[in-house]
């Protein structure tokens, strides 16, 4: 979608920027860590470092030891590195697998850039469970849209598979089409391609 | 298509940094410093490194997946909204194994 989104605005003044949360990753995906990774990717695409952030950055430089960023400023940097951007796409990508602590903070810190700035989108994905935390430090602004692949997709996903599979070679096109028919007429809501393809593609 | 081409270049036109494009030094001593500069600034913002693992869903993704979402009214009205018209989040809300990360 961040291809896509910077392929649709190519050439305006946009920026897009995103977090992916891993629940392996949770030592490194704090708050203030992830707000600092979106404002890193909107400096990023900007002509210049904004002076409010360069110089936080040479105060901090002084500090003996160094001192790492702590959440209200990295928003109120987040703050100077949007000003300058006609739009920035924000994407936070399975936000459920963000640790609860710093997902709360990750929210509240997003407040007041989503609700100030007319000129940024929040895209946020995550599992159906999460949408009440969401819309809680949120309120009022999240549209939610559930997400399930159809048969077309479940088709597509079919075919890459197969493409790749290192044993298609060896299959039969009967096989090959068995399994491109059978699949999405058996799964007629599905929530795990993925699963269901792996299993598919081992009965050869 | 190349990214580095879509989002703004730098001052020094030296490419961009740590984002979702390769870092791409070139040109001149005074680039170079502008840029190395830059590069730490970036890394003192956060030590998060978005654009490899956004590389890597790049590399897996098929084209075309979910296509049918990029094209529904409530996303082209968040896509194309601003200020007061439509709502500024989304909450694309679905299983895990859905195929949510890999929309193209």
């Amino acid at each position: 979608m961040i291809d896509r989104l910077l392929e649709h605005f190519g050439g305006e003044n946009i920026a897009v920027a995103c977090v992916y949360c891993d629940f392996q990753d949770h030592e490194r995906q704090t708050a203030a860590n992830m707000v600092g990774a979106l404002t890193k990717q909107v400096v990023n695409a900007l002509k210049m470092v904004p002076p409010e952030i360069e110089e936080a950055f040479k105060r901090a430089e002084r500090e003996v030891g160094g001192r790492g960023l702590r959440v209200p400023e990295t928003v109120r940097l987040l703050g100077s590195a949007l000003a300058p951007v006609r739009r920035t796409f924000i994407c936070i990508d399975a936000i459920d697998e963000c640790s609860d602590k710093h997902l709360s903070q990750l929210l509240i810190s997003l407040q007041p850039v989503s609700q100030t700035s007319p000129g940024v989108r929040l895209f946020i994905t995550g599992r159906p469970h999460i949408r009440s935390v969401v819309e809680k430090y949120l309120p009022g602004s999240v549209q939610v849209i559930p997400f399930s692949p159809n048969s077309e997709d479940i088709r597509e996903f079919l075919e890459m598979k197969l493409k790749h599979d290192s044993g298609s070679e060896e299959m039969s096109p009967a096989l090959k089409a068995d399994i491109m028919k059978r699949i999405p007429e058996k799964i007629p809501d599905v929530y795990v391609i993925s699963n269901s393809i792996s299993q598919a593609t081992s009965y050869r | 298509m190349d990214h580095s081409t879509r989002l703004e270049p730098t001052a020094t036109g030296t490419g961009h940094i740590n984002s979702f494009n390769q870092i791409n030094f070139n040109n001149t001593t005074t680039n170079i410093t502008y840029a190395d500069e830059k590069v730490k600034v970036l890394n003192w913002l956060s030590p998060l490194q978005s654009h490899v693992r956004h590389n890597d869903v790049r590399n897996r993704r098929q084209d075309g997946l979910g296509e049918w979402f990029l094209q529904t009214d409530e996303f082209l009205r968040w896509r194309d909204g601003g200020g007061e018209s439509g709502k500024a989040t989304v909450f694309c809300s679905g299983n895990p194994g859905v195929g949510k990360t890999f929309l193209r």
